[in-house]
């Protein structure tokens, strides 16, 4: 027993410690810790936007601008079939339903030549419907675009354009900011920032996405020079001071198109993001947002892309040497690649690219991914439109065997071989790599790349609120002050009423919220104005245990038991009623998590982490100090309680 | 007795019996008539003041800005809510409601001083209205007919346009300037990409955003108040009308989910006896809650929601604690009526259950007097709800477990002719 309790107490010291050690990095500053410290510690507590000042935005999809887009688009392939066939009448879209193409035909005899075309070329994208009644009708094919075309896309959409708006943040070296989605809503948080940057990254988000297809100019085709420009570049880049300083790389790319056996090589660059301090000029041309409270006049802390330092440097070269400067006709493109060994950190490579832009997003009609049962691999299908399928011929006619970048958003991502001229209207990609559960992946990837950039569907805000960092510190002040006359009040009562047992369970309570800042450190979890209030509340309900398990003891006293037996009793016998209480309370907790967001997560998060600590502090800790207070070794004959 | 510990300090009398259980139906009969007049009250609100309970735009939708006022040097510039109304109104606003609101900053010279600010409520949400969106897009189709334009709609704050030639921006921003909407600046890629047709279809595709709600509302009351006066927006919150609506939708769905969650834990953990009684006690607790949102007209926001999934909790917690305790002396007590064992239980844990929510009410109530907005929200209905809960555990949970264990448990109901 005497073991078991050293045992106990050397376990309890080192969880204070720990904790202890825990919360440092949230309330020192992080260059003023030895680097072995911040690599075992470095997790903090996050201040929720309330608190802290910043953005938090609840986005959906506008998917009825989207389909009202693609009815446009309907409407000026249909006028296009009309003339093609020498027929005359006129297309409208009508503003109900959304999405709505009628289709109005001068001679009623042709109604169902173009029923069958428009059911022939997009049977998967519309909805056949009733023509309005009216003198019209009979010569009307009147359609939609169907509601399961425009779910599959807001699904494809709503993945997207997290990654989307995730990618175009980050760019923006805005410090921890969250990109959630829930149901089929986007979450966007974003701590810190002032009016005018606010504005311009809203306007970042809202932006819809740009997909594009170009062809990657290679160096060498079969050992023959085609375009020696990005060699050059490349033979520059591994011998130049500052691409090392940079930490940019060099690296050639080679493939082979199977039908003839032409073996392309290409030259890159490459480079990894990073995390840097810049002066200010340099951070707003890269557009970095100053995020700090306190503006530094030195400089500030950036999200630095790979993508960025490439671009940074490569626009640079010609500066340096006219020979390397880019030409009207070509551009450069960046992809992130993500190696297959997990070992290797992702990292962006450079392309040479021609500028003109062969086939835009309104040239895809739909994509799927489908597994080739001949390769039993996944491949992604693409479905073109009429004018896209024609353009998409002539592209691959001409540019077999060559790279074709798949861009959206001005980020290459992915670059396959053009194998043979595909002239059908619809084209698959198959996969690079080995593993089935990654090519799934990246196939899925491309497939939403391709649909959101086919139907681009802008993100509308449902909710939105701006924190100024002013308004959030006076409310902490006061939380603060009410949690500490709380505290007081709270402390009073016990230690009045309890005596020495009270100053236990007061000890007791201090470290339950030492270990409940611990753990919202650890976790890096968010504080919020309704997480102090959480805070509080459990200051108040966390002496229920205590309670619990005092006036059971008392009971046990008065019924005449000795110390020892009675405190034992208490404790065994409060057990069940703590826990019960504590569980429900709980149960609420885990509601208030699933439905609730933004400040009111933050109150549930801080419920649930006070009932484990509570549980843990009211009766493993208080019964620790009991068995020093009146244990075996000291032969207490009385208690204060 | 003495021998081991001093005289307790007590706040009830050990070996107390009070009666709670004879006078059960009298305590029934009471908290009926309360919980249907906090119905009642409900349905009072809506004839009289337009609504059950005073939603706030969590529910409702809109938009809530909380703008500072200070003169050049920076110190306070005090404003009369009057006059913002009179400038709102000139300006063609309606619905919208302004109050004072001073919090504690830094002033110039770094010491503490009081905030001169203001809080406007509207019930709109996005810069643009549907129909007025409607007609400032067939006004662009007209305007712009050289070079011609396509279709012209809004999502948003943000019109996309497909045009037959490109618009310049100072163009545009005249034209919108026209319609009192400012029109946000182009960033280079976006002068990029609206200078060039898409390849295929030759058309300019091109978007045109509005300054937002807030900073509207900003440049509305900076130019009532005149240069001298800096307006800043210190808060803004929003919420669409769709946005709202799932709120709501989440709420409910939260209390219904906590209540069934709750209930099954119950007749899980003790048995089908005790799970009605602390359910009915935390209806009764919730209705409570509610009716005296109702009666005082405080907002009810997201945070109450949350307040009141935390009475429910804490209400249970109360109940269950008693019930434990009854379980624990009807095997102990054997030999007396369930009754009984419930009116001994309840006041061997009497000591308890005051201490517990003194302690409780204390800390909420200290979050009441000096928190602020959502904090001080939060804390009263924490503040009614621990009152209500510790009646509703001791006077209506265990009277409920007994009638349904005479009910349904005992044979035929004892007494009944």
């Amino acid at each position: 027993m005497e073991r078991k309790v050293k045992w106990r107490t050397f376990w309890l010291v080192a969880l204070i410690g720990l904790s202890v050690m825990t919360l440092v990095p949230s309330f020192v500053a992080r260059d003023q810790l030895p680097s072995w410290f911040r690599g075992l510690f470095s997790t903090r507590i996050n201040y929720g936007l309330d608190l802290q000042g910043g953005l938090h935005i609840v986005y959906s999809i506008d998917l009825d601008k989207a389909v009202d887009d693609k009815a446009s688009e309907l409407k000026r392939d249909m006028e296009a079939q009309l003339e093609e066939l020498g027929m005359k009448g006129r297309v409208s879209t009508p503003p109900t339903p959304v999405g709505a193409v009628s289709v109005i035909l001068e001679d009623a005899k042709n109604v169902e030549q173009i029923k069958s075309r428009v059911a022939r070329d997009y049977d998967e994208i519309i909805a056949m419907r009733d023509c309005p009644a009216n003198d019209d009708a009979a010569k009307s094919v009147c359609f939609r675009v169907s509601s399961d075309y425009a779910e599959g896309i807001k699904e494809s959409a709503l993945e997207q354009a997290i990654q989307t708006v995730r990618e175009r943040i980050n760019e923006r070296g805005v410090a921890e900011p969250s990109v959630i989605a829930k149901g089929d809503q986007i979450i966007v948080e974003l701590p810190g920032l002032d009016e005018e940057e606010i504005g311009r990254v809203k306007d970042l988000i809202e932006r819809t996405a740009k997909l594009e297809f170009k062809i990657v100019d290679e160096a060498e085709v079969n050992g023959k020079v085609r375009n020696d420009f990005m060699k050059r570049v490349y033979g520059f880049a591994k011998s130049d001071q500052e691409a090392l300083d940079k930490n940019i790389t060099v690296d050639i790319d080679q493939w082979t198109h199977d039908e003839s056996g032409r073996v392309y090589v290409d030259y890159y660059l490459r480079a990894k993001d990073r995390r840097k301090f810049l002066e200010h000029a340099e951070a707003d041309e890269i557009g970095c947002l100053d995020v700090d409270e306190d503006r530094d006049p030195r400089g500030r802390y950036c999200n630095v892309t790979g993508r960025q330092v490439l671009l940074g440097y490569l626009e640079g070269l010609g500066a340096r040497n006219p020979q390397l400067s880019l030409d009207d006709d070509h551009a450069y493109g960046y992809e992130l690649v993500k190696p297959q060994d997990p070992k290797i950190d992702p990292y962006w490579r450079s392309y040479y690219l021609y500028r003109a832009v062969e086939l835009s997003g309104s040239a895809v009609q739909n994509s799927y991914v489908y597994w080739n049962p001949t390769s039993n691999k996944p491949e992604v299908l693409i479905e073109f439109n009429r004018w896209g399928g024609r353009r998409f011929g002539e592209l691959t006619g001409k540019s077999v065997g060559r790279k074709m970048a798949i861009i959206l958003d001005d980020k290459i991502n992915s670059a396959p071989t053009i194998q043979t001229q595909i002239a059908g209207g619809s084209s698959s990609i198959s996969m690079g790599g080995n593993n089935p559960q990654q090519m799934q992946t990246e196939a899925q990837d491309l497939v939403n790349v391709l649909r959101t950039g086919s139907l681009p569907a802008p993100l509308r805000a449902d909710s939105e609120s701006k924190v100024g960092p002013l308004l959030g510190a006076d409310a902490v002040n006061k939380a603060k002050f009410a949690f500490i006359l709380g505290s007081i009040l709270v402390v009073l009562i016990m230690v009045v009423y309890y005596r020495t047992c009270g100053v236990i369970s007061v000890v007791a309570l201090a470290l339950n919220i030492l270990f409940m800042m611990a753990i919202l450190a650890t976790f890096g979890a968010t504080l919020t104005l309704p997480g102090i209030a959480a805070l509080v509340l459990t200051v108040g309900m966390a002496v229920d245990a205590n309670i619990i398990i005092y006036e059971r003891i008392r009971e046990e006293l008065r019924s005449g038991k000795s110390v020892k037996g009675s405190v034992d009793a208490g404790f065994g016998r409060g057990f069940a009623a703590i826990l019960d209480g504590q569980l429900t309370t709980g149960i609420a907790g885990y509601v208030l998590y699933q439905f609730g967001s933004g400040p009111i997560r933050g109150f549930a998060v801080m419920l649930m982490i006070g009932i484990v600590c509570t549980l843990f502090s009211a009766t493993w800790v208080t019964r620790l100090f009991f068995e020093h207070y009146v244990g075996k070794g000291r032969k207490a004959p009385t208690i204060s309680l | 007795m003495s021998e081991t510990h001093k005289p307790f300090r007590e706040l009830v009398k050990p070996n107390g019996n009070f009666e709670f259980i004879e006078k059960r139906k009298t305590w029934a009969m009471v908290s009926l008539i309360v919980v249907l007049g906090c119905i009642a009250m409900l349905f009072v609100n809506k004839s009289t003041r337009g609504d059950y309970l005073n939603w706030t735009i969590d529910f409702k939708g809109g938009t809530e800005l909380i703008l500072a006022f200070e003169n050049q040097d920076g110190t306070p510039h005090p404003v009369d809510a009057a006059m913002i109304r009179g400038a709102l109104n000139d300006a063609g606003k309606s619905g919208f409601a302004v109050s004072n609101f001073a919090w504690k900053t830094e002033g110039p010279d770094g010491r503490a001083i009081e905030a001169s600010g203001m809080l406007v409520r509207t019930p709109e949400f996005g810069a643009v209205k549907k129909e007025e969106g409607r007609a400032i897009a067939a006004d662009f189709v007209s305007t712009f007919a050289d070079p011609g334009i396509l279709k012209a709609s809004w999502s948003g704050d943000r019109m996309f346009v497909r045009a037959a030639g490109a618009i310049d921006w100072e163009a545009a921003r005249d034209f919108f300037h026209k319609h009192n909407k400012t029109l946000r600046e182009w960033s280079p890629e976006n002068i990029e990409e609206f200078s060039v047709p898409s390849e295929g279809t030759e058309e300019y595709n091109l978007q045109f955003s509005v300054a937002g709600l807030d900073a509207q509302y900003q440049e509305l009351i900076a130019k009532a108040l005149g240069d001298d006066v800096v307006v800043k927006i210190q808060n803004v919150y929003g919420v669409g009308a769709r946005a709202g609506e799932k709120l709501r939708n989440d709420g409910i769905k939260s209390l219904f989910y906590v209540m069934a969650l709750i209930m099954l834990y119950l007749a899980f953990r003790f048995d089908v006896r005790y799970a009605p009684g602390a359910v009915v006690a935390l209806l009764h607790d919730a209705i409570l809650v509610i009716g005296v949102f109702a009666v005082t007209w405080q907002e009810v926001s997201l945070t109450t929601v949350a307040a009141l999934l935390t009475v429910i909790g804490y209400s249970v917690n109360d109940s269950v604690v008693i019930f434990d305790r009854i379980r624990e002396n009807v095997v102990r007590l054997k030999d007396k009526k369930f009754g009984r064992v419930i009116n001994i239980s309840l006041n061997e844990t009497m000591a308890r259950t005051l201490l517990t929510s003194i302690t409780l009410f204390v800390v909420t109530l200290m979050m009441n007097l000096l928190g602020t907005g959502l904090v001080r929200n939060f804390a009263f209905a924490m503040n009614i709800g621990v009152v209500v809960g510790v009646y509703s555990s001791v006077f209506i949970a265990s009277p409920v477990a007994l009638a349904i264990h005479n009910r349904w448990f005992s044979g035929p109901p004892p007494k009944k002719k």
